[in-house]
């Protein structure tokens, strides 16, 4: 999809101002947060699993590239095709050859953020295949024509409401006076259209949790089913899969798969965790012919050779944007790309580069409770403070921002200065607020006086009162 | 080629000596199980995650243990989609169910298939694909059976993947499944609803 991060501002903007959207993102904290913490509350190692996670992610990515060529060498061993492509065109066209010289003319779709990213439905569609999304929410969204909103919610910020209104255009094909007024009604709905799509489909294509190394195999996790329809049914299996996504073992697997679950659902295991191996073999009564998997770069070489180094440590469970305070006010699509929440403003500058999405890391208030919650202690705060840094050495400022940011440098590195200037600006603010003891506005901060009231200095600094006291002078 | 240019870059990345291989730790203690215990572990977890699990003292019994568990449920048994010799041996047929045999259909309703083992930590099953068990049994019906034997319910997946390897040395089945309950949803509203594109109910049997 085409990025819509320059408009960052106006989109969060309009979010908050949308009635519909709010109340969908109201369900968050009593929803995933609440059922988060359920479960880590449950496991007394929580935290400790936390660092094994971090120091399983950290040694991996510290050889990468043996890991990949083992990865590649078992898969290949079992009997998958493994394809490499170093950006999102070349991976488009891999899989579009894949489909092409198997005449797909329907492929069928697990969820996959990787190929969100890298534009694959529309590609394919514009060469004559129609692509269907099979999990739930992405196959709402994308009838919609819209991008996920949270990375493992995707149709978050969609309300019931909104969702029987979509089916009742699609489905023309069924009883317009149908009852749908339930999740179940519409569940069994999506359920029956998509499983004439999963069963006509020529090729599956699903992403991955995790490739492993010791066995050749990729792991999906999915509540629905979806996935495993998606890589059971069609005759062509193609796994997509950015080069981050290897484990050396299936035990080191286990670690992250037991910090994912809790960390994105709350759930100890997702309902269904595959193991993929390869095509079917000579005596299987199903399963695909042919296994295809796509390691794609796409950026990541140049993340794990940069600062943002650590970012490649995560494991999409979504966390940090379910416990961010501007996530939950401004919703997933504000981000204007695939990647929304604080991930997303490390993630997206690195990937499209800072110049269009130079809003992004101001999206935080940094709270640091993404960093707190995170499965794998990526400094989410460190590194959108490390973009904010670069977007503003970079430019383009306005004037009048170039100016005060010298102003406040030349002031914020002269201790003596600095203390003169605060003193004389909390005596004047002292002065003036002195009869009621609070601002209820102020020229420079009308947003923020909306809501509550600015309580008036008493006259003095902080470090003047120090001194006062080391003198010992009454207060 | 794409290939070699991804790893020369990664190499470049990575220039310092290569850190030791990092040595994976055992399953957290409060996960730990075994014997009894692990039974009744599995037990509790698959429950907490909507299944239904049975025990059958032996596996003469299990065909009748179906037909009551199923009845109870309001869940008709007519046919049942198998292919597990163990399990086709079982008087199934005479307790007035017909079987079918090969891989799931379309439109079946009930399938049964037998796990490789459980995993008391999360009340998990473990099952592999091949000729007996093919993987589609365990999706497109709408209601799917497993019988476990009791002694290979075990406390954790580290233990489940000992028993892979040694089961299948270095080259696994093309699936293994490892099950946590029926299919469901929350993308509709947030509410979870089972039954969104593999099986609405999970019926364990541990024999």
């Amino acid at each position: 999809m085409k990025p819509d991060t320059a408009q960052f501002r106006e989109n969060a903007a309009a979010a908050i101002a949308d009635p519909r959207l709010q109340s969908a993102l109201a369900k968050l904290p009593g929803g995933l947060v609440a059922q988060r913490r359920a479960a880590v509350t449950a496991l007394p190692e929580f935290e400790a699993l936390r660092d094994e996670a971090r120091a399983i992610r950290d040694a991996t990515l510290a050889n990468l590239a043996t890991h990949l060529e083992a990865f590649e060498a078992k898969a290949t061993a079992m009997g998958s095709h493994v394809h490499w492509a170093t950006d999102a065109d070349e991976a488009r066209q891999t899989i579009s050859n894949i489909c092409n010289t198997a005449n797909a003319r329907l492929v069928i779709k697990g969820k996959s953020m990787v190929t969100e990213e890298i534009g694959l439905n529309a590609y394919l569609q514009n060469s004559g295949i129609e692509v269907v999304e099979s999990d739930l929410g992405e196959y709402i969204i994308q009838k919609r024509g819209e991008a996920p909103s949270h990375i493992i919610a995707p149709a978050i910020h969609l309300t019931e409401a909104d969702v029987e209104a979509d089916f009742r255009s699609y489905h023309t094909h069924l009883d317009r006076d149908r009852e749908l007024g339930t999740p179940e009604r519409l569940v069994a709905e999506a359920r029956a259209v998509l499983r004439e799509k999963f069963l006509n489909a020529d090729v599956g294509i699903t992403g991955a949790n995790f490739l492993i190394s010791e066995t050749g195999s990729s792991i999906i996790v999915t509540n629905e089913g979806n996935g495993d329809l998606t890589q059971i049914l069609p005759r062509i299996h193609i796994v997509v899969a950015t080069i981050d996504k290897v484990v050396p073992t299936l035990d080191e697997a286990m670690t992250l798969l037991r910090v994912l679950a809790r960390s994105a659902t709350g759930q100890d295991m997702t309902a269904y965790t595959t193991l993929a191996t390869g095509p079917r073999r000579a005596d299987d009564l199903d399963g695909p012919t042919k296994c295809h998997i796509v390691l794609i770069d796409n950026g990541r070489t140049e993340m794990l050779a940069s600062d943002m180094r650590e970012a490649l440590r995560c494991i999409r469970c979504g966390a940090c944007m379910n416990h961010c305070p501007v996530y939950n006010a401004i919703g997933g699509h504000a981000y204007g790309w695939v990647y929304p929440g604080p991930i997303g403003a490390v993630l997206t500058p690195a990937l499209l580069g800072i110049t269009e999405t130079r809003h992004l890391p101001n999206a935080s208030t940094f709270c640091g409770a993404c960093e707190s919650v995170c499965p794998v202690k990526i400094p989410l705060v460190s590194l959108m403070r490390t973009w904010r840094e670069r977007a503003h050495n970079q430019g383009p400022r306005t004037r009048g921002a170039r100016i005060l940011a010298k102003l406040w440098s030349a002031a914020a590195t002269r201790p003596a200065l600095y203390h003169l200037l605060a003193r004389f600006a909390v005596a004047i603010a002292g002065a003036l607020g002195r009869a009621k003891g609070r601002f209820r506005r102020l020229p420079i901060a009308r947003g923020w006086l909306k809501h509550r009231d600015l309580p008036a200095p008493q006259g003095r600094t902080f470090q003047q009162l120090w001194k006062e006291a080391e003198r010992g002078v009454p207060r | 080629m794409s290939r070699n240019a991804i790893l020369a870059r990664i190499r470049v990345a990575n220039p310092a000596p290569q850190s030791p291989p990092h040595e994976a730790k055992p399953a957290p203690a409060s996960l730990a199980s075994a014997g009894a215990d692990a039974v009744l572990r599995f037990r509790t977890a698959a429950e907490a995650k909507g299944v239904i699990v049975v025990d059958v003292d032996q596996p003469a019994n299990l065909p009748l243990a179906v037909v009551r568990t199923l009845s109870a449920a309001n869940i008709p048994v007519d046919t049942i989609r198998l292919n597990d010799p163990a399990l086709l041996a079982l008087p199934l047929s005479d307790a007035n169910v017909t079987l079918t045999r090969g891989a799931a259909e379309p439109h079946d309703r009930l399938s049964l298939s037998r796990a490789v083992a459980a995993v008391a930590e999360t009340g998990s099953l473990l099952l592999a694909s091949g000729p007996d068990n093919p993987s589609s049994l365990a999706f497109l019906p709408e209601t799917h059976l497993v019988t476990v034997q009791r002694s290979t319910i075990i406390g954790t997946f580290e233990e489940a993947f000992a028993l892979l390897r040694t089961r299948y040395g270095n080259s696994l089945p093309r699936t293994i499944n490892i099950i946590s309950g029926a299919s469901r949803t929350g993308d509709i509203g947030g509410r979870i609803v089972q039954g969104a594109h593999g099986p609405r109910q999970l019926f364990v049997f541990i024999i």
